[in-house]
């Protein structure tokens, strides 16, 4: 059997037909899944897009100086992701540590943007029943930043089991994986503020 | 586990500079937007940028591009599905449903039945000065090696529906030369039915003194309300319903605005072809914007057709609002039915003639 | 009864504060389980129950529409019938089924030993049971979901159907949309990573291929479902305007979105059954599969344009002549590879030695009416038909020709075919003649005349009819089909019961098969296999046992398995724990969707609490079990 990093002995080699290891391979079939799931998304936000029957409209509340330095963070985050990932394969275990919480970090600086622009929007009026666009942004932005809360759990927890549990090089599956989730969400973030944000001020 | 350990730290350094000063570029062009590009090229720009951020960070933070093919296999074949299947949805939302190639371009001339030299067609189906019917007749042909511009000019036979409509039987019983209308009494105080035939557009001042008359009735013929009612009940009411207001945002209300279109010039004749044709664009009635698709009822017989329309113009405080009114009859209904449109020409025909 | 057994006498080992479950027999085992033989086991009798209770939801209507105007039921009963109906059958019946033979045969089909990742296999499987009881106690609880089992909006706003039903298909939906899709995952990284040695991608069986396929299109078509799912559940909980035509949403959104999944579903729901197919019609001919390599690529050629075809379900919603052609051409196209196949299953008859057990009789059976489901569907494939047809029982015809005449046919092949691997026993030959011809013979019965009162005009989803318009006799002949499946069904439970009471003994091969399965004992144990099964051709346990009929090379064979028992032989085999977890993420998961119904956001957080406390324990127990070494271990 597939053997992740968390039990505690070592598997005797198993004849596997593919050298590719099951977690990674479960991960990258599960970001295909889910670019049909934010496919879905944008597509039902483009193809409700300028029918909002009533405003705000998204010329008048989306802020491009504020999403653009919030999507800044998101892509350095993923920056510090490579750098964890490559300090743990190193072995540099306070490097990895440190890289690990920088991504946590940014994530959540990420959603604390995302919190900010959203109750500003409902403040300017924009609720999530307001009109097509409150419906269709809301909920695609909201999902994302639920993806990302989920990264930054996923990233926090790794980063406590590694003071429970000496972490070596071995385990550097777990944190690739966890890595391949995070830039995943990062370059869905990259779709949406090329689409939602950017598109409708050219 | 993979065997490579990754790009080197200069490597990923390098690449999240990169994708800081694009994110900068994008953000700068927007900001500072330069006016010597179009909104499409910049569009274009922007798109192609991201595509690029797009790359670098699944090629080389997530490591597709060193790693086994299978890994890329599962992901393009998500992102293809993805794009593909989303792009299709976004055409069927935009995309007329009558291609310009097949659409027939000279809507407005046809429902006047003459062409620009004022001749009259026999056919009625429009066809471009371009090429005459003679020409079309005298091409040699097998049916199939005509001239690509031939083929392309010359008009197809338009959607009848799914299904070939059959003649519709004549239903003798709504007009009956003979038959004393039932029409509501206005004003009673008035005494015998002003004739007025003159169109509101000739009227100016003196359409709002002959508003306050009774509405007379052409001559020729009259309708039985009982079944006008029968008739839209019938054919209309499922979407308009039976008071005429429809369903906000989905079925435009008749009430009001068929009067508005009545007594705008060309309208009466335009509210013929809707019934008939249905019609697709987006609308405003009544502050309310509409932009759905009518299906065109042709299986309805011209005598229902005729029906219908003088229920619906003459109920709900319609007909209060009419300058004039004369009932549609069967033969009017027949003779635009010849000309077999499509939903979006009877749309390109309101817009033509700037229909309220 | 020892199918199944798991590990015994060594304790497992504990993790501290979690005792892992170590139970071999009664009931805390099947709640702790993580073997796919018993998880596949848990699937099929599960999708039976749901089998049974859509069955006499159908059985119900047909008797309501038996006679004209009739008041069995109301109408608003009868709604609540025919959605729970489609819904219970393509959700909770026929795909599970398909899934559940492909849990317990796809493993021992490519040499493994289970799943990639078991405990996840277990908790796919109980998503999936309690979203079943959560759709099913809708009708307690207030109603059934009263709106199709395609559930268009707007008749699913909330203002339009202000009642519960709508919450429960909504939230069962996506709870069992959840549990399929792990499980599919699950099954690809089994199928790429955990093949026998020797056994290269066209040396696999090709059920496996179409499972493969199956588990493919599972992940890209239940995302927009999900999403699509979502936003009504939006609209009627805070809402939004997604469906809702006076804000500008469009209802036709959800159409697009839901048959954007609905097409490659039912191709999920009838791949495995072409699978079983592919199994059983060489089986009983005694000959390998016409054109195995075509059919493989024929699979997946149906899976990529299985994708392409949506609208064909709307040509009556006025998309237009242009959006028309272009669906009716791709829906004809994807006619090919699904022809192309039958005549591939018909050559392999041609020539070969054919058996006529049950099995086989429903393989037969399964050509002759899948092929005319599919010629009423290339029929409806062309919108000037579709026209007069659409929203007609020839529609109602047409499926259930392609999924009971085909998926179900090919099922009931499957279970008769593989019966005796999964318990030891055989079932009886001379009954299954009879429930053959009692199942067949009824299906036809109830479903041919339906196309003709179809095309007379009868209105799908209608409680009653007028009496006088002639289709007194078509409903007559279809109730009365109802009650010969019924009798054929009641045959077949029966004929179960008395395969475990006093059944013939299996044996380990008793169709003298051709794949992998059949190389272990009846059951399985529950390592699968005493030595890691070496490939070296197609159909390799064919090729084991007749090696001169496929012109093996026995010397060949015999170095490749002396080779993989050098390399790899000291392993021993690697049996994954049972687990706690899987099973309690599904009840918090379960109770969940009660809360997200009821609008209980306290409780339903409360329950994410639960689901993330027990996935952190599911990921800190890790993998658990122990090594054994088969040899010594002995067959159970």
């Amino acid at each position: 059997m597939s053997d992740t990093s968390a039990t505690s002995h070592v598997a005797p080699k198993t004849y596997r037909s593919s050298p590719l290891p099951d977690l990674k391979l479960f991960m990258w079939l599960f970001l295909a899944s889910d670019c049909m799931f934010f496919g879905t998304l944008i597509g039902t936000y483009l193809v409700y897009r300028g029918r909002s029957l009533e405003g705000p409209f998204p010329i008048d509340v989306l802020d491009i100086p504020i999403t653009t330095v919030s999507s800044f963070v998101l892509l350095m985050s993923s920056f510090l992701m490579v750098l964890a990932l490559h300090a743990l394969r190193s072995g540099n275990i306070p490097r990895f540590r440190l890289w690990t919480f920088g991504v946590a970090f940014f994530g959540a600086i990420f959603l604390g943007f995302q919190v900010f622009e959203f109750s500003t929007f409902v403040q300017e009026g924009l609720t999530l029943n307001q009109n097509l666009f409150g419906s269709t942004f809301f909920v695609l932005t909201g999902t994302h930043g639920i993806h990302v809360t989920i990264g930054v759990l996923m990233l926090l927890s790794i980063l406590i089991l590694s003071y429970v549990k000496p972490m070596t090089s071995k385990d550097s599956l777990f944190l690739e994986v966890t890595g391949l989730y995070w830039h995943f969400v990062d370059i869905v973030w990259i779709v949406i503020f090329t689409v939602i944000y950017l598109v409708e001020f050219a | 586990m993979s065997d490579h350990k990754g790009s080197s730290v200069a490597t990923y350094t390098l690449i999240a500079l990169v994708l800081g000063v694009i994110t900068f570029l994008e953000f700068a062009a927007i900001e500072w937007r330069p006016d010597w590009i179009s909104t499409g090229w910049l569009v274009f720009w922007l798109i192609a940028l991201s595509v690029v951020k797009f790359y670098l960070v699944v090629a080389i933070f997530m490591h597709l591009k060193d790693d086994e093919n299978t890994y890329s296999g599962f992901f393009t074949t998500g992102m293809v599905l993805a794009l593909g299947t989303f792009v299709v949805l976004g055409f069927l939302f935009t995309l007329r449903s009558v291609l310009p190639v097949w659409a027939n371009h000279n809507a407005p001339e046809v429902i006047t039945g003459k062409d620009s030299h004022n001749e009259e067609h026999s056919g009625g189906h429009g066809i471009p000065h371009e090429i005459s019917e003679e020409t079309i007749a005298t091409i040699e042909t097998d049916g199939y090696s005509r001239p690509l511009q031939v083929i392309l000019d010359t008009p197809r036979p338009k959607n009848q529906g799914a299904l070939k409509i059959t003649p519709p039987t004549p239903n003798t019983g709504g007009f009956d030369i003979n038959f004393k209308p039932h029409l509501p009494e206005l004003h009673k105080s008035q005494g015998p039915e002003v004739n007025n035939s003159s169109t509101p557009a000739q009227n100016g001042d003196e359409s709002k003194e002959e508003a306050k008359q009774p509405i007379s009735h052409n001559n020729v013929a009259n309708f039985d309300s009982a079944l006008a009612l029968k008739s839209f009940n019938e054919n209309c009411s499922a979407c308009h319903q039976n008071t005429g207001l429809g369903l906000p945002g989905v079925f435009p209300p008749l009430t009001e605005h068929i009067a508005n279109i009545y007594n705008s010039s060309g309208g009466r004749e335009y509210l013929i072809h809707v019934p008939l044709f249905g019609i697709q664009g987006p609308i405003e009635v009544l502050g309310k914007n509409y932009n759905g698709v009518m299906a065109g009822r042709q299986m309805v017989s011209n005598e229902d057709i005729a029906l219908a329309l003088n229920h619906a113009v003459t109920s709900w405080g319609n007909l209060e609002k009419l300058n004039t009114f004369s009932p549609f009859l069967p033969n009017e209904v027949a003779k635009i039915r010849e000309k077999s449109l499509s939903a979006s020409d009877v749309y390109e025909l309101r817009q033509s003639r700037q229909i309220p | 009864m020892t199918y199944g057994k798991q590990s015994t006498r060594s304790v497992s080992e504990s993790t501290g504060l979690l005792i892992r479950p170590n139970w071999d027999r009664g009931i805390l085992s099947w709640l702790t389980t993580v073997d796919h033989k018993r998880l596949g086991i848990l699937y099929i009798l599960t999708s039976t129950f749901f089998f049974l209770t859509a069955s006499v939801e159908a059985f119900v209507m047909r008797l309501q529409l038996a006679r004209p105007e009739q008041s069995l039921v109301s109408p608003d009963l009868y709604n609540q019938l025919f959605t729970m109906h489609g819904v219970t059958m393509v959700f909770l019946a026929i795909m599970p089924l398909g899934i559940g033979l492909a849990n317990y045969f796809a493993p021992l089909m490519i040499g493994a030993r289970d799943l990639a990742f078991p405990r996840l296999n277990a908790f796919g499987y109980w998503v999936y049971a309690f979203s079943g009881i959560l759709l099913l106690s809708s009708f307690i609880f207030g109603g059934a979901p009263d709106v199709g089992w395609f559930a268009y909006a707007p008749l699913t706003s909330l203002s339009n159907n202000p009642g519960n039903g709508v919450d429960y298909f909504m939230v069962g939906l996506l709870i069992s949309g959840v549990g399929t899709l792990v499980t599919a995952m699950n099954l690809i990284v089994t199928i790429v990573s955990m093949r026998a040695p020797g056994m290269t991608w066209f040396r696999m069986p090709a059920f496996v291929w179409m499972i493969l396929i199956t588990m493919f299109l599972i992940v890209f078509a239940f995302p927009p479902l999900t999403i699509a799912l979502f936003q009504i559940l939006m609209d009627r909980t805070f809402g939004t305007l997604f469906y809702d035509p006076a804000g500008g949403g469009m209802p036709i959104l959800w159409q697009h979105l839901f048959w954007i999944f609905g097409h490659p579903e039912v191709y999920i729901i009838i791949l495995p059954a072409f699978g079983v197919i592919s199994e059983v019609i060489p089986t009983f001919s005694r000959k390998p599969l016409f054109g195995y390599a075509v059919i493989v690529l024929s699979g997946i050629f149906i899976g990529f344009l299985g994708f392409a075809v949506w609208s064909h379900h709307m040509f009556t919603t006025g998309l237009g002549p242009v959006v028309n052609a272009a669906f009716t051409l791709t829906t004809v196209v994807i006619g090919i590879p699904t022809g192309i196949k039958v005549f591939n299953w018909l050559a392999t008859l041609w020539g070969g030695k054919i058996q006529f057990t049950t099995s086989m009789l429903f393989a037969l059976a399964f050509l002759v009416t899948f092929t005319l489901g599919g010629i009423t569907g290339i029929m409806l494939a062309l919108p000037p038909f579709d026209a007069q047809a659409q929203d007609s029982y020839f529609v109602v015809a047409h499926f259930h020709y392609v999924m009971g005449g085909g998926a179900l046919l090919a099922f009931f092949s499957g279970v008769y075919y593989w019966f005796p691997k999964m318990t030891g026993r055989l079932l009886n030959e001379r009954v299954g003649k009879w429930v053959f011809a009692l199942v067949v013979g009824g299906f036809h019965l109830v479903f041919f005349p339906q196309h003709f009162v179809g095309l007379l005009g009868m209105p799908r989803r209608v409680q009653s009819y007028e009496a006088g318009l002639g289709w007194e006799i078509y409903n007559q002949l279809s109730t009365a089909g109802t009650w010969v499946m019924s009798v054929g069904a009641l045959i077949f439970l029966i004929s179960i019961f008395q395969a475990f009471r006093n059944g013939k003994v299996a044996g380990n091969d008793p169709w003298d098969g051709r794949t992998l399965e059949w190389s272990t004992t009846s059951p399985p144990p529950y390592y699968n296999f005493v030595k890691d099964p070496v490939v070296t051709s197609l159909d390799s346990w064919w090729a084991k046992k007749y090696p001169e009929s496929v012109h093996a090379d026995v010397d060949h064979q015999a170095e490749a398995e002396a080779n993989h028992q050098a390399e790899y032989g000291g392993a021993g085999v690697h049996i994954p724990g049972q687990s706690w977890f899987p099973f309690i993420a599904a009840i918090a998961i379960f109770f969940g969707g009660y809360a997200f119904i009821y609008d209980n956001w306290w409780l339903a957080l409360l329950l994410l609490g639960i689901l993330l406390v027990s996935c952190y324990a599911w990921a800190l127990e890790g993998v658990g079990g122990k090594h054994i070494n088969p040899e010594s271990e002995g067959i159970a």
